[in-house]
């Protein structure tokens, strides 16, 4: 598979009067053709900050630096912000969470929805109103005439989500960037919701970065996961990788702090400590203090990203061919027990032990 | 058999826009037994926080009863209002407009203390505030600082400790961990789980993740439109959902497992009115499901 973003060593800081926030630090990402590719972090992880980069999307207080940034054959790095706005037009589309703040208030929805049409593709009169229609239909709402006179107030929640889902798909983008959409919906919403993306992703052909916090959530969509702490990606591969071998202490707290359908723990696992203060640069690894298996070497240096298959890469301390034997908590190794049974039904090969694995730093 | 602390009776709350009757919470029965934790899930508009908020006395009622203790809480003397209002205290969802931003954590926390007349003296009020603070996991240096200082986990810490501080029997969380990131959500979980056990409390924990309500919750009371569609162990409602909006609202929820999303079937539930004359029947002992 092709790529259709790539991003290398990415890095926004942004000048707050006389402080820095190092909000971002050094993230490589690429976004495969026709996949979907899940960005998860907490609160200041930079998982926002770095998508917004990647839009062009931050202000004047934002330095953003990278090696490279490439939409298909565009560097992004020389893009001007008039093309930026014709890009996020046409071949960008961009989702958020609360479809209030993505909607204009004092403007009918079918108008809305047809404005980047008429805009950047010059589409007017009977076949603008059809395009619209269609958009609105192709969402799961009917009587798309009716909901296309209506202003936002006048639609439920999960109505207005799908009317800004229908606004970023009317362009035919080739990416499309969802920041936490469904994290204010009630459960069954979100689940039509994801329904209705994965639609439309198979139907044109989208690639898909989708943010959000939600561990079921990226089950659900996801076929690559990024876990991003303290401005850098911790641990990346498929879902079935980060769900079931993950190798990254923090991926392990996070899967642990979540209750499984049959929980029988008295206290869920929680990280001890709070994230990291990102006004200084990081002196070694950011989540050493948080991690209880942290080895002297995680306050000095900072790790290397580690491979663990072809589509598997950490960056921890753990993975170095020189840490000693260790054990990650019970829960984890039930997990890496279902990997090992995965794997061995859909191959002949045993699992390779992820530390010897990972080997090699790359 | 524990003897409930809360009981339901018929309880109604009717709103009205114009002259249009809107039955948010529409004859309802539950118990809630002393030192239990009751999980109320439904979505948006389903009546849950309007019935927590009757519940804690600070919402309206427009018909049947709420006993605590085994007394009306609508006909309550003087006295015996003032002692409820103690005993039952709310923790809101959003820590970030629960808390008055211009007052000092110490007086957030106090207030309670301060309506009640639970300190003798400032040096007792204080100490009283450090103790919430040590219970919560907060440092004692927060005193002197505003929510604006704090994230939202220690926010809701506060809010916490607000509700503690009159020591209380009863506690509304109404969706108390949405706001906050997965690992903090699991600190609040801890937090309330390890208070519960330590003083005895009884909590009504309404919400939309079912996830944390299934781990948190004795037993499970599913609302929709206003109306109990399903009430049972929690066990029991996860397990063997008999209800088709119960069924569809635990289908919905995406479990942390690819291989459990991949394969579920995402089930649609016809949004049609409930009959109105439809009640509640026990299918099973101690589960029951309104009549289809």
């Amino acid at each position: 598979m092709t790529d259709i973003v790539t991003v290398k060593n990415l890095k926004v800081i942004f000048n707050e009067g006389n402080e820095q926030v190092y909000a971002v630090n050094g993230v490589d990402l690429n976004l495969r053709q026709g996949e979907t590719l899940a960005l998860v972090g907490e609160s200041g992880s930079g998982k926002s900050v770095a998508t917004h980069a990647l839009l062009g999307l931050l202000g004047k207080d934002a330095v953003v630096t990278a090696d490279e940034m490439l939409y298909g054959e565009t560097d992004l790095l020389q893009t001007s912000r008039r093309q930026y706005t014709h890009l996020r037009g046409q071949e960008l589309g961009l989702i958020f969470q609360d479809p209030l703040s993505g909607l204009n208030p004092t403007m009918r929805i079918g108008r809305q929805i047809g404005e980047g049409l008429k805009v950047h593709r010059h589409v007017h009169g009977q076949a603008l109103k059809q395009a619209v229609f269609a958009a609105i239909e192709d969402v799961g709402l009917a009587d798309p005439a009716l909901i296309a006179r209506k202003y936002p107030h006048e639609l439920s929640g999960g109505q207005r989500q799908r009317a800004m889902i229908a606004m970023a798909l009317v362009m035919q983008p080739k990416v499309l960037i969802a920041d936490e959409p469904t994290t204010a919906l009630d459960v069954t919403l979100q689940a039509q919701i994801l329904a209705l993306i994965k639609a439309q992703k198979a139907k044109h052909d989208l690639s898909v970065i989708f943010i959000t916090h939600d561990l079921g959530v990226v089950a659900n969509i996801a076929d690559r996961v990024a876990i991003m702490y303290a401005g850098k990606i911790v641990e990346v591969g498929t879902a079935n990788e980060i769900f079931y071998h993950p190798q990254h202490p923090y991926t392990w707290g996070l899967l642990d702090a979540v209750p499984s359908s049959d929980d029988q723990r008295d206290q869920l696992f929680t990280l001890p400590g709070t994230p990291p203060d990102l006004h200084q640069p990081i002196k070694g690894d950011a989540f050493a203090p948080r991690n209880p298996y942290a080895m002297p070497i995680d306050f000095k240096k900072e790790p290397p990203l580690f491979q663990v298959s072809p589509t598997h890469f950490v960056r921890s301390w753990l993975l170095d061919p020189r840490t000693p034997h260790y054990q990650p908590p019970v829960t984890i190794q039930k997990r890496w027990a279902r990997f090992a049974q995965l794997h061995a039904e859909q191959t002949n090969d045993p699992v390779v032990e992820s530390q010897q694995a990972g080997g090699v730093p790359v | 058999m524990t003897e409930p602390l809360l009981t339901m009776n018929d309880l109604s709350v009717t709103f009205y826009k114009g002259r249009q009757a809107i039955k948010a919470v529409d004859q309802i029965n539950f118990t809630i037994n002393a030192g239990t934790t009751v999980g109320l899930v439904g979505e948006s508009g389903s009546g849950k926080t309007t019935t927590g908020r009757a519940i804690a006395g600070i919402g309206p009622i427009s018909g049947g009863d709420v006993l605590f203790g085994g007394q009306s809480i609508r006909h309550f003397s003087h006295a015996a209002r003032k002692g409820f209002r103690r005993q039952v205290q709310m923790v809101f969802q959003d820590p970030f407009e629960s808390l008055n931003p211009r007052q000092k954590v110490v007086d957030i926390i106090a207030e309670g203390i301060d309506n009640f007349h639970l300190a003798t003296s400032r040096e007792a009020r204080l100490a009283q505030v450090l103790r919430l603070l040590t219970q919560v996991g907060l440092p004692a240096d927060a005193i002197n600082r505003f929510p604006h200082e704090f994230s939202g986990g220690q926010r809701q810490r506060i809010g916490i400790a607000r509700a503690l501080a009159v020591q209380p029997k009863f506690l509304v969380l109404d969706e108390p961990i949405s706001a906050l990131d997965v690992s903090i959500q699991a600190q609040i979980v801890n937090l309330l789980r390890q208070i519960q056990y330590e003083q005895h409390l009884t909590y009504l924990f309404i919400a939309h993740d079912l996830s944390m309500v299934h781990y948190i919750s004795d037993k499970i009371v599913v609302m929709y439109q206003g109306r109990i569609v399903e009430a049972g162990d929690t066990d029991a409602i996860y397990h063997h959902p008999l209800h088709p909006y119960t069924q569809t609202l635990l289908s919905s929820v995406p479990q942390a497992d690819p291989m459990l999303e991949q394969q579920k079937p995402v089930l649609h539930f016809d949004r049609q009115a409930l009959d109105p004359t439809a009640s509640l029947v026990e299918a099973a002992p101690a589960h029951w499901v309104l009549a289809q």
